[in-house]
C-alpha cells in the first residue's frame, strides 16, 4: 500500500457510514422533545426534514429555531405539533411581517414562547455546549424579558446588571447544509460569500442527542479531506436531499422562492382570520399528500425549483 | 402622500439619513434603515461601515438587500464574522456608533415594542419578536427609531419593553448601567429628540404641510414642542433621485411613488 492510499482514503474506510434515510432521520422523534432547527430567516431551513415530521404527527414539541426563524417553525405551528418556541422572532420579512401560524396560536394562548433576542437565544445554547449552568449577559436588562421568562433572572455583580441566561439543549437537532460525506462531515458551500451559515453550529453543539443534516449532496471523504477549513459540523447523520430547503434558499445554491413564501402566508391569514380551507389546502397538497421529498418536488416542479438556482454573485 | 414631488417615506429615510457622519459604524437593519444608510453613503458619508445583523461587516450592497441572510451583503465586504461576533464583540465592546430600530410602538421614554400589543397572556396582536433589537437599543452609542405617527404607535407606555429605551426617564437607564440611548424618533409627521433631563421625547421639527395640532392629536401623551420648532428639510432632488434610481428602483420598500 502506498503513501497516499494508506492516507485520508483508508481512514474514511474504516469510518462507519451515516447516511440514512429521510424516514430514518426523523424515527427517534418523540412527542414532547426539545427540536433544535436550523433557519435564519429565509436561508438553510431544513423544510423536507420538517415535511417528515409533520407526516409523522408528533406533538408538544419545544422547537428552538432561528435566531430568528420562519417557514420551518411557522409550518410546524401551523401542522399543530408544537407547545412552546424558543426564538427571537418568527417572521417572513417583506412578504410577513409576523408569521401566521406562530401569530394564531400565540394569540389564542395555543403555544408558550420563551422570551429573548437574538443575543440570549445564542448565549443559551452557548451555556448549553459549554456544560454551563447559566451565563451572563448585559443586554437584555430593563426590558419586559426577565418578568415574562422565570429562568432568567436579573443579577447585579460590582455594581453592574446582567440577566443569567439558562442552558438549552435540544434533544435532536436538524439542519440542511449543502454537502456532507457519508461520514457525516457537514460543510459549507465552496465560495465563502455565498455559502453563508448562521446557528447551525451553535445548535450542533448544544445538543444531546443526534444531529441530523439534509445535504444538497454527499461528496467523497476526499473532497472533505482536500478543504477541511470548510467542515462545519462532524458526526451527524446525513441524508442526501436536494432542494431539501425549499421554499427557503440554501447558502450558494439557491435563492428564497418568494412568491411560495407569499401562497403559505396567503393560506396562513386567511386561517387566522378564520378561514381554514386554504392552509388545510396547503397541507393536504405540499406535505399529507406527499409520500416523500420526490412527491413534494412534483407538487412545486423541477422547472419552476432550477430558476431559483443562485447565480454568482 | 406625496407633497412636492416627494412621498412621506422619502422624507424619513432622507432625514435619517443626515443623521450619519462620515466614518460612523453602523448596524444596519433591512428596510427604510438600509435605504436611509446606503442614501447617506451616496450622499455624503462614503466612509461609513456597515454591519449587518447576520455578520457581513464593511458591506457595499450594490442592490437593497432583500432579507437579513441576503448573500449581496456579503460580495465586496470587508469580513464575514459569525453572527455573534457581532452582539458580543462589535456592539458590547462599544464598537456600533449608530444603530437604527423601528418597532411597533414608542412610548414616551423611547422604549421599543416588538412583542406584543395588549395583555401579554391574551395578546390583541403577537407581533414576531425582538430579533437582535434589544441588544442594538442598550448597546450602540446612539439609536434613530423611525415609526407611524398615531395614538396607536406611540402611547405614553409601550405595552412590553422589548428594547431598553430611558425606561421610566430621568436616569432610570443609567442606573442600570446602560450608555447611550435613543436620541431620535422620524415618524411620518416630525422628528423627536430626547429632553437631556428628563429624557422625555420632545417634537423638535415638523414636516412641511402637517400641523402642530395634527402632531399632538396623533400622539399617546401631552406632548412637549422645543422651543426652537423647525420644519423638517425635505429631501432634495438628487436624494430622491438617488433613491428611486438607485436603491429602490423597483419601489419594493417605497412601494407609493409620488406622482
Amino acid at each position: 500500500m502506498s503513501g497516499a492510499e494508506s492516507g485520508a482514503g483508508a481512514r474514511a474506510g474504516r469510518r462507519a457510514e451515516r447516511v440514512v434515510s429521510a424516514a430514518e432521520a426523523v424515527a427517534s422523534l418523540r412527542d414532547g422533545m426539545v427540536v433544535g432547527l436550523s433557519g435564519f430567516s429565509y436561508q438553510n431551513p431544513p423544510m423536507a426534514l420538517v415535511r417528515e415530521i409533520i407526516r409523522r404527527r408528533v406533538r408538544d414539541l419545544t422547537v428552538v429555531s432561528g435566531p430568528t426563524s420562519g417557514i420551518e417553525t411557522d409550518l410546524l405551528i401551523g401542522a399543530g405539533c408544537v407547545r412552546r418556541v424558543v426564538t427571537a422572532g418568527v417572521a417572513f420579512e417583506r412578504v410577513l411581517s409576523i408569521a401566521p401560524a406562530f401569530r394564531r396560536a400565540a394569540e389564542r394562548g395555543e403555544i408558550e414562547i420563551w422570551e429573548c433576542d437574538e443575543c440570549l437565544w445564542h448565549l443559551a445554547l452557548k451555556a448549553g455546549a459549554w456544560g454551563m449552568p447559566y451565563v451572563l449577559w448585559t443586554g437584555g436588562v430593563g426590558t419586559s424579558i426577565p418578568e415574562l421568562n422565570s429562568d432568567i433572572e436579573e443579577v447585579e455583580i460590582k455594581g453592574r446588571r446582567y440577566l443569567r441566561v439558562p442552558p438549552i439543549r435540544p434533544d435532536i437537532v436538524f439542519l440542511h447544509a449543502p454537502e456532507a460525506d457519508a461520514h457525516g462531515n457537514v460543510r459549507r458551500a465552496r465560495e465563502a460569500y455565498l455559502g453563508r451559515t448562521f446557528a447551525e453550529r451553535a445548535l450542533a453543539l448544544a445538543c444531546r442527542g443526534p444531529v441530523v443534516v439534509s445535504v444538497e449532496r454527499l461528496v467523497r471523504n476526499e473532497e472533505v479531506v482536500a478543504s477541511p477549513e470548510r467542515t462545519l459540523i462532524r458526526g451527524a447523520l446525513v441524508v442526501e436531499i436536494p432542494w431539501g430547503a425549499h421554499p427557503g434558499g440554501t447558502g450558494g445554491r439557491y435563492v428564497p422562492d418568494l412568491p411560495h413564501y407569499r401562497e403559505y402566508a396567503e393560506a396562513g391569514e386567511a386561517r387566522r382570520r378564520g378561514d381554514a380551507g386554504p392552509y388545510q389546502r396547503y397541507l393536504e397538497r405540499h406535505v399529507y399528500g406527499c409520500e416523500g421529498h420526490e412527491d413534494y418536488v412534483r407538487t412545486i416542479t423541477v422547472q419552476r425549483l432550477e430558476r431559483l438556482r443562485m447565480q454568482a454573485a | 402622500m406625496a407633497t412636492d414631488g416627494y412621498t412621506t417615506s422619502e422624507l424619513m429615510v432622507s432625514r435619517a439619513a443626515k443623521e450619519l457622519k462620515d466614518g460612523d459604524v453602523v448596524f444596519v437593519g433591512i428596510g427604510v434603515p438600509s435605504l436611509a444608510v446606503n442614501l447617506a453613503y451616496r450622499m455624503h458619508a462614503p466612509g461609513l461601515c456597515m454591519i449587518y445583523e447576520s455578520g457581513a461587516v464593511g458591506c457595499v450592497p450594490k442592490r437593497l438587500p432583500i432579507s437579513i441572510g441576503d448573500p449581496c451583503l456579503v460580495t465586496g465586504s470587508l469580513a464575514v464574522v459569525p453572527m455573534m461576533d457581532v452582539f458580543n464583540l462589535y456592539l458590547q465592546r462599544g464598537l456600533i456608533d449608530v444603530g437604527f430600530l423601528g418597532g411597533a410602538q414608542v412610548d414616551r421614554f423611547g422604549n421599543i415594542n416588538s412583542t406584543v400589543i395588549g395583555d401579554y397572556r391574551r395578546p390583541k396582536v403577537r407581533l414576531p419578536g425582538s430579533g437582535g433589537a434589544c441588544e442594538i437599543a442598550a448597546l450602540a452609542k446612539r439609536v434613530v427609531i423611525t415609526i407611524g405617527n398615531s395614538k396607536r404607535t406611540l402611547p405614553e407606555r409601550v405595552d412590553f419593553i422589548t428594547s431598553p429605551g430611558f425606561l421610566g426617564g430621568g436616569r432610570e437607564r443609567e442606573a442600570l448601567g446602560l450608555a447611550g440611548g435613543p436620541d431620535l424618533v422620524i415618524t411620518d409627521m416630525g422628528v423627536f429628540r430626547f429632553d437631556p433631563q428628563t429624557r422625555e421625547m420632545v417634537l423638535a421639527s415638523i414636516h412641511p404641510g402637517i400641523t402642530l395640532q395634527k402632531v399632538k392629536e396623533n400622539t399617546g401623551w401631552d406632548l412637549r414642542v422645543a422651543a426652537d420648532l423647525t420644519e423638517t428639510t425635505p429631501p432634495s432632488p438628487r436624494e430622491i433621485r438617488i433613491i428611486r434610481e438607485e436603491l429602490d428602483p423597483q419601489g419594493i420598500f417605497l412601494r407609493t411613488k409620488a406622482g
